[in-house]
């Protein structure tokens, strides 16, 4: 790490680069100007680099050209250098000067003709404020990417107690959480809700002919197929149990709730599952639909579309039943 | 007469021993250009130099030469011509009998 010295008198330059080399620091940037020292710094150019080996900088207020008043501001609007510790030197003791000096970013000031002792004092001080200053900035680093990582955490494992492991979509108790929050808002608006109930047909003889992990991959496909048939942001669905899965869409009339039904069905169909040899998997859906009012609960929405259900399923399966 | 030619004793930092000639030498310097800037009326340079006087002198050890520097660089911004040749002289006679003793 080295420290830059600004400053127009070679006298004084060579001075302070003599008193710091006996304080130990041997790497020293000498600069006779503001210009030759934004040139070492690197910000003369525009998407220069920028050298980040100078950990303090000595620059003189009354320097020809750009003062160092100026230079010091110009330093201080660059991202990097905003922390580097920059003490201003000057011949004179005006309150303006020092003012402003301070109000450029400047951390403090030595009045000329420097002594060794307070150059050195001077220069200690500046220097473990601005560790003090990396240490808290390391800290703070590490407490975010630390909150970060929490939160994404909290993120998977909230979304992980929110989904079916198997088949990826929602699991029953998101579904739960899910549909009572939106019956409630359907009783505020007064709006029409409905809700879709899907069984697998024949499921268990695939299971006892196909195997589980057959079974387990035609679960995964179909619940692909039914969340296809979903279009609109607030449509939802999960895996109810077994090969069951519910569907609860908001502001949809039973006719709407009845296209999305057949599109649930014709997409199984479309995926043209095979089980036991020959036979192809299709679903059976009841739907049901209601505006939510005092005598009734979601409970009861969703009994009304079992009931349906077990209409298709007593109809000959692969239909879709509306009450 | 004894007096003008007394020696003037400085103590110096021994670790400065190696800057001091030079040092000096540009102060001669300085009375020259000073001197100059005077007969052309440069009152800005004189102001400058002695800033710079004012700013170096005693960080080497030579207070004189930073309160010459003071008054000098009163003297440019009151325009007090007489008042910067009389320090310029003073400043010429104590490099004269000028003698460091280094620590």
């Amino acid at each position: 790490m080295s420290i830059l010295i600004v400053e127009d008198s070679e006298d004084t330059s060579l001075l302070l680069n003599r008193f710091l080399e006996k304080m130990g620091y041997n790497n020293v940037l000498l600069a006779g100007s503001a210009e030759e020292a934004i040139d070492i710094i690197g910000l003369s150019k525009k998407g220069g680099t920028v050298n980040k080996d100078i950990e303090l900088i000595l620059m003189d207020i009354d320097l020809p050209g750009l003062d160092g008043i100026r230079a010091c501001q110009k330093l201080k609007s660059d991202l990097w250098y905003k922390d580097i510790p920059i003490i201003m030197l000057t011949a004179g003791t005006s309150d303006i000067s020092l003012e402003d000096a301070f109000k450029a970013g400047a951390i403090d000031y030595i009045v000329k003709p420097v002594k060794m002792l307070e150059l050195c004092a001077r220069i200690g001080s500046a220097l473990g404020l601005k560790q003090e200053m990396d240490r808290r900035k390391a800290s703070e680093r590490e407490l975010e990417t630390l909150a970060r990582q929490l939160k994404e955490a909290n993120r998977i494992l909230t979304n992980l107690s929110y989904i079916d492991g198997l088949t990826g979509v929602a699991n029953r108790r998101y579904f739960d959480e899910y549909s009572g929050q939106e019956w409630k808002k359907a009783f505020r608006e007064h709006s029409f809700i409905s809700v879709i109930i899907v069984d697998i047909d024949y499921f268990k003889q695939f299971n006892d002919t196909d195997g589980h992990p057959a079974g387990d991959e035609c679960l995964r496909l179909v619940a692909g197929a039914l969340s296809d048939a979903l279009r609109r942001p607030g449509d939802f669905i999960a895996r109810y149990g077994g090969e069951e899965f519910v569907s609860i869409l908001p502001n949809t009339t039973l006719d709407g709730a009845a296209i999305i039904g057949e599109t649930m069905r014709t997409n199984v169909c479309g995926l043209n599952i095979r089980f036991a040899q020959s036979k192809t998997t299709t679903v059976s859906i009841g739907i049901a639909g209601t505006i939510p009012g005092k005598s009734k609960t979601i409970q009861w929405l969703i009994s009304e579309a079992g009931r349906a259900l077990h209409t298709a399923k007593k109809s000959g399966k692969n239909q879709v039943k509306v009450f | 007469m004894a007096e003008e030619t007394e020696k003037i004793i400085v103590t110096i930092d021994s670790e400065l021993s190696g800057l001091i000639p030079g040092y000096l030498i540009n102060r001669r310097s300085d009375i020259e250009k000073v001197s100059a800037a005077l007969d052309s009326g440069e009152l800005e340079a004189i102001r400058a130099i002695g800033h710079q006087l004012k700013g170096s002198g005693g960080g080497y050890g030579f207070d004189f030469i930073t309160n010459t520097g003071t008054a000098i660089e009163r003297g440019a911004k009151e325009k007090n011509y007489e008042e910067i040749r009389r320090h310029i002289a003073a400043l010429g006679d104590y490099l004269d009998r000028l003698e460091m003793v280094y620590d």
